[in-house]
């Protein structure tokens, strides 16, 4: 059953509108928000197969997060060692951004800050707008957890669960620490939130 | 000059790609060695890092022309630097 809704989900990703102007998956008939690009469900399903989550990022191993009930029970059927946590929203964080179009080309883009707002040519798609980044589709969540991962090992994790601010901006924007380094105690991963911290950027 | 924060890649005004900022380090500016107004000293590889705060992004391409590898520090805050997403 499982072989079989991942073979399902390899296909175009096609959708349709309900009543409500919600998405429904017409792989997996999940229900999703119009504001997502793709069914979350599909996309955390494929995330189980992704062979590319084995290489390696800046000399460190890269661990998986899943989201959703549907992945995590996939991921226990498959045997994978999971560390679940749940994705709790919080008011603290809010991302702002606007939404241009290009009169003549018809180019869009998408602005976080004041001082970038465009000229004549650019005409507004979605005025300024604040967004939490704290808030998922699915309260559940997990960590694949390598079976070879020693103690002590630094990692590097592309989609952190808990919650940790990465960074305060003076427009008033107070982002979340989606990306980030850590180091496996052996038990849990010991987040730095150092490591991808917003505000100053060296490298 | 632009900046993605979610991926640190610094872009000119026009959308061109400079650099992705990385560094396995993590020292924090305050704790680097004055070197000049535009750059400072790492204290833990010895390698310049420039301030592009005081950086037009004619020297900043001319910099990572050079040396692709060359180091930058960029504060959200600065005058120069605009976040997109």
């Amino acid at each position: 059953m499982l072989l079989k809704r991942l073979l399902e989900i390899f296909g175009a990703n096609a959708q349709s509108k309900t009543k409500n102007g919600e998405l429904s998956c017409k792989e997996c008939n999940f229900i999703y928000d119009n504001t997502l690009d793709e069914c979350p469900d599909c996309k955390y399903m494929k995330i189980l197969t992704d062979k590319s989550f084995d290489e390696m990022c800046d000399g460190l191993r890269i661990i998986r997060t899943i989201r959703g009930e549907t992945t995590i029970n996939a991921a226990k059927e498959m045997g994978l060692k999971l560390i679940e946590l749940r994705a709790e929203v919080s008011d603290e964080f809010k991302v702002k951004y606007k939404k241009l179009q290009h009169r003549k080309t018809g180019e869009i883009i998408t602005i976080g800050d004041f001082r970038a707002d465009h000229g004549w040519e650019w005409k507004t798609l979605v005025n300024w707008t604040y967004r939490n980044p704290s808030k998922f589709f699915s309260p559940f969540a997990a960590y694949i957890v390598p079976k070879d991962l020693k103690s002590s090992e630094r990692v590097l994790i592309n989609d952190v669960i808990t919650n940790h601010v990465s960074g305060r901006w003076n427009q008033g924007d107070v982002y979340r620490l989606s990306k980030s380094e850590a180091i496996w105690t052996g038990r849990y991963f010991d987040i730095d939130v150092s490591s991808y911290a917003i505000g100053e950027f060296i490298g | 000059m632009k900046i993605k924060p979610s991926t640190k890649e610094i872009y000119t005004n026009t959308g061109k790609f400079i650099k992705r900022l990385h560094c396995p380090i993590h020292v924090k500016w305050n704790a680097m060695k004055k070197n000049g107004d535009r750059s400072k000293i790492c204290v833990k590889c010895n390698k310049t890092i420039y301030d592009t705060a005081n950086l037009n992004e004619t020297d900043i391409l001319k910099l990572i022309k050079n040396d692709p590898q060359a180091c930058l520090r960029v504060n959200l805050n600065q005058d120069n630097v605009k976040i997109v997403h």
